[in-house]
């Protein structure tokens, strides 16, 4: 199907005209409001008021659809498209949304004078970008109906058009629907983002009380003690010591880049052996793999404790990072079996013909497909020991994890209690994570969409 | 699809259902599993005789290596594989004798300090690292710090008369283990090298080429190349994972706690006298109860809201209505993104009592008692703590109504959990053929028809095994509990029965059984570690049977390739 171009600019240009205004004037009305109603500062019946502009304004949106709808109404009446939507039910959803108008009208009416007047001009600006852009695209909406009305021998439509698809299933509920939608995802996003606007408000507080942390960020007051306290305590008065949080720091990266290395290399030879190979004994080791990923490794912990304290491996990171490696190995063989179990076997046959081994046909030729897989598996090592707590706080007591770390700034029986500085800490440790999360989702989202099929 | 398939599922169908997958999976499962085993042991006997009568030549050489592993390989003329074999016998040999002391009781100190009423532990006093193992792993001990022994008092360590030093049963029963682990690698040595010696000797007499050590080699890396590349992994698991596992089952059968201060007091085997005390004293079976049903309810509240969440965000972005599904894409998945312990100890601040955003706000806006009054209305809340906190809503430490604090839970882990989901149904949605749809339409199908007849069925057949993964996951959640609740808010003093309270054994309220289990062997003034043990195998149990239903459904896995 051709662009229209026409059709479009119009219906741009009137979107523009209205939704844009409306936008701006919303989003302003919305975050006066809510800061009106929030602040304990105001005088009660300015609040009451806020509170009523505030529902009003959250109205708002619910227009947009109503709108949108209504132009295309205006099309398809100008053009008697009755063929396409049954007449009556076009006429009465054109006069729900009318009241739906009305109603949004003396709402504000009621509440904001004021507002009134704006609100009056927009609608009437609205009403005529309406006209302009129906008048703009007349002409290419009836050649371009004119085409989707031509039948075949058999009554059916020969073409189908998102718009007419769009108008001809349009009904008062998929509207009520669609404010439904947005409605609910600003209510989640709202519930997503306000725990971290808080933290990340917190982790800029002066003070070491949670209550001194505002409700609503005050960007003027913001200081950065947290952080640089964060950066330079050191908890040794020896000159030239280093840092604890850059210790703890030092000594996680290693074990997460050893763990990282660790994990890749077996877990993608155990992988290969099990999605290539038939030998005896693989059923049941696969089996017991599948038993053990089910169980944190912290279970056989107080064992692990006994035994490190009598070889003497407590407070070495390189111990903590076996136990890691061997408690993560189950759980990645099996996806990257799945995903080598999908590269064709004629390939591994192929090279066989041409006389490679088997470690050849694994280098040149297995591994170098499977970097997708490998990749998701390396970011999930990497990651994993960050911010793990329980096994390095029995495994190293005397030396700090990043976990362990943070963990004790929220211990009320530790001497750095301070629930401030842990969000802070948090923060800075967070970011980054979530940083190479994005940057990997792709491989993350493989990972679980394969994990999900072909279990 | 044919006539008379679709036959209605009655209650009565299921309940059938049920029993039968029980029947084939345990009752027929664990038959099969013995009479695979005797049948298998039979057969084994059947073979040597049957072998003994039609090679006999070829089972003397294997007979060889019975009596002396390595002989028949080396009559074979294989020496390459008799020097491996017979370095290794040496090696546990030199083991046992190097860390024995049996030339000290060939000396004559059996003489200088004989055993006072028959009372001598051989092994014990002269047994090198095997024989002493499993001395100690069955005995686990028997001599402590001032104990009398042949004459002389037990120290907690005399270097020259090892016997003199005390038993520390936790040490004996680690290496108990470690050598029984290594013998069983001696047999399996032993046994392979007695088939090698049989085998080797019949495919010369068929006329096969006497193997030369090169293609020996050859063969060993081409046609045993698997299990090579899997021997590293599987010692580490088996060091880190298998064995402290191991450790942490028997640890259930014996009376050890904190109590038992190790040097000055030994433990023992009690076998089932842990578990006859949880399952038959009132006092640990109720807590045992509340705790396992909470687990229960968590795991499966937490997996099925964060499910159906997951379902209706992905279902809402990508519905046609929503223009930005890439911004709300971002947002939505933003607690993915944060590392769980973070986001559960930043709700911990959230919901504190002081200071903590839930009440400042409500505070702010004046809300706390219409809050109050809800909650009370919900049964969530009790008038006690509603006084005790003082005008705060004590959210997660609320002692005299623990509901609370569950909601906050699920709520908490609902917040953190639906992204993933979200994330793979949408992958999953993408996958489902438009046509399908295109289908549904010519037929007529409405919007509601078609997500139940087609979206619904492909999400959860596609999904499902990842349902009770997440369930199982949620069953071990440790840190959702730890780091959100610790566990708390504790039970009321008066609640809790005087047995449990002077161990300090007590669950929170919100304790999972993983998180209890920690408290047990870790927190408690005193450490109950068979208590804890006992409580991990049930756990095992419990995962065991989630484990078992899903790989029964899960085809794939038994797909051989």
């Amino acid at each position: 199907m051709e662009k229209k171009p026409v059709l479009f600019i119009g219906k741009f240009l009137a979107s523009f005209l209205t939704f844009g205004i409306f936008t701006v004037l919303w989003i302003r009305t919305v975050i006066v409001r809510s800061f009106l109603l929030l602040s304990k500062a105001s005088i009660p019946a300015r609040r009451r008021r806020a509170k009523w502009t505030f529902l009003a304004a959250l109205f708002v949106p619910m227009y947009l659809p109503i709108w949108y709808y209504q132009t295309d109404l205006q099309l398809a009446s100008r053009l008697n498209e009755v063929n396409l939507t049954k007449p009556n039910r076009g006429a009465l959803k054109l006069a729900v949304a009318s009241v739906f108008q009305i109603a949004l009208i003396l709402v504000v009416l009621l509440v904001r004078p004021l507002n009134f007047v704006l609100l009056v001009g927009v609608l009437i600006l609205a009403i005529g970008a309406q006209g302009v852009a129906a008048t703009l695209c007349e002409h290419e909406f009836e050649a371009h109906y004119q085409s989707l009305l031509t039948k075949n021998e058999y009554g059916i439509f020969l073409q189908e058009d998102k718009t007419a698809l769009f108008l001809r299933r349009l009904t008062l509920l998929k509207v009520i629907l669609g404010i439904f939608a947005y409605a609910w995802l600003l209510l989640m996003s709202v519930i997503v983002l306000t725990p971290v606007v808080w933290m990340i408000s917190a982790s800029f507080t002066n003070g070491t009380q949670l209550a001194q942390v505002p409700i609503i960020p005050n960007i003027a007051q913001w200081s950065f003690v947290n952080y640089i306290d964060l950066f330079t305590y050191t908890s040794t008065t020896a000159a030239g010591a280093i840092p604890d949080y850059i210790k703890a720091f030092l000594t996680t990266l290693s074990i997460a880049s050893l763990n990282m290395v660790l994990v890749v290399v077996f877990s993608s030879l155990v992988g290969f052996s099990f999605s290539r190979y038939k030998f005896k004994g693989k059923k049941q080791v696969l089996l017991s793999m599948m038993a053990l990923q089910m169980f944190p490794s912290f279970m056989g912990m107080l064992a692990l404790f006994m035994f490190f304290r009598q070889f003497g491996l407590l407070n070495k990171p390189i111990a903590l990072t076996l136990i890691y490696t061997a408690g993560s190995i189950p759980y990645n063989t099996f996806v990257v079996r799945g995903f080598m179990r999908n590269i064709p076997k004629s390939l591994d046959e192929a090279a066989f013909i041409d006389g490679a081994s088997n470690l050849q046909t694994l280098f040149r030729i297995i591994i170098p497909l499977a970097v997708p897989i490998m990749g998701f598996i390396a970011v999930n090592a990497f990651m994993g020991p960050w911010l793990d707590y329980i096994l390095p706080s029995v495994m190293m007591p005397s030396r700090d994890t990043v976990a362990v770390w943070l963990f004790r700034y929220m211990d009320p029986l530790s001497a750095t209690y301070s629930p401030i500085k842990f969000m802070t800490g948090a923060l800075v440790i967070a970011v980054p994570i979530m940083i190479v999360q994005a940057f990997m989702q792709r491989y993350l989202v493989y990972g679980l969409t394969s994990g999900a099929e072909k279990g | 699809m044919k006539e008379g398939t679709a036959i209605k599922k009655t209650p009565v169908d299921l309940g059938k259902k049920v029993l039968l997958w029980l029947y084939r999976t345990f009752i027929l499962g664990i038959f099969l599993f013995f009479k695979k085993i005797v049948v298998s042991i039979g057969l084994f006997f059947v073979n040597i005789v049957k072998a003994a009568k039609e090679h006999p030549k070829a089972f003397g050489k294997g007979l060889s290596s019975f009596f002396l592993p390595g002989l028949g390989q080396f009559r074979n003329k294989q020496w390459y594989k008799a020097v491996p074999i017979v370095l290794m016998f040496v090696v546990f040999i030199v083991i046992e004798l190097s860390t024995s002391n049996y030339i000290f009781a060939l000396g004559g100190e059996l003489n200088q300090y004989p055993a006072e009423d028959g009372v001598l532990y051989f092994f014990r006093d002269y047994g090198g690292y095997f024989t002493a193992g499993i001395w100690g792993f069955f005995t686990l001990g028997r001599l402590v710090l001032g104990n009398m022994y042949r004459g002389e008092r037990i120290v907690v360590n005399d270097n020259i008369f090892t016997w003199k030093s005390a038993d520390n049963s936790q040490v004996l029963l680690g290496e108990g283990i470690i050598a029984f682990v290594l013998i069983a690698i001696l047999i399996i040595t032993w046994v392979m090298s007695i088939k090698d010696a049989y085998q080797t000797h019949r495919r010369v007499e068929d006329g096969g080429e006497q193997e030369s050590l090169q293609t020996f080699i050859k063969r060993v890396w081409t046609d045993y190349f698997a299990y090579i590349i899997i021997i590293p992994s599987a010692i580490l698991i088996f060091l880190f994972t298998l064995v402290p596992f191991l450790f942490s089952f028997l640890v259930a059968f014996t009376n050890w706690t904190g109590r038992i201060s190790l040097g000055e007091m030994l433990f023992k085997w009690t076998f089932f006298e842990t578990f006859g005390m949880v399952f038959q004293s009132a006092d640990w079976l109720k807590f045992f109860w509340d705790v396992l049903l909470w687990t229960i309810f968590y795991a499966f509240m937490s997996s099925v809201t964060v499910y159906v969440l997951g379902l209706i965000q992905a279902m809402i972005i990508e519905s046609k209505y929503v223009v930005g599904k890439k911004i709300w894409r971002l947002i939505l998945i933003l607690p993915w993104a944060i590392p769980g312990m973070i986001s559960l100890m930043l709700f911990r601040n959230v919901f504190a009592d002081n200071g903590g955003l839930m009440n400042q706000v409500l505070a702010q806006m004046g809300a706390t008692e219409s809050v109050k009054n809800f909650l009370r209305a919900l049964g969530l809340v009790n008038q006690v703590d509603l006084e005790v906190g003082l005008g705060n809503i004590l959210w997660l430490t609320g002692r005299q109504n623990g509901g609370l604090a569950k909601a906050l839970i699920i709520i908490v882990n609902l917040w953190l959990g639906y992204p993933y989901f979200m994330m793979l149904i949408t992958g999953v949605l993408g996958t489902i053929p438009e046509s399908l749809y295109e289908a549904a339409d010519i037929d007529g199908a409405s919007a509601g028809q078609k997500f139940k007849y087609i979206t619904l069925p492909m999400i959860l057949r596609a999904t499902a095994p990842v349902i009770v993964t997440t369930f199982t996951f949620n069953f071990n959640n440790f840190g959702a509990i730890y780091f959100l609740s610790g566990g708390g808010p504790g039970y009321p003093l008066e609640q809790i029965p005087q047995s449990v309270l002077v161990l300090g054994a007590a669950p929170g309220q919100t304790d999972i059984l993983i998180s209890w289990i920690y408290k047990l062997s870790f927190r408690s003034t005193v450490n109950q570690y068979n208590l804890a043990s006992v409580y991990s195998i049930l756990i095992f149990v419990f995962i065991g049977l989630a484990a078992i239903y899903n790989l029964s459904k899960l085809k794939s896995f038994w797909e051989e390739d």
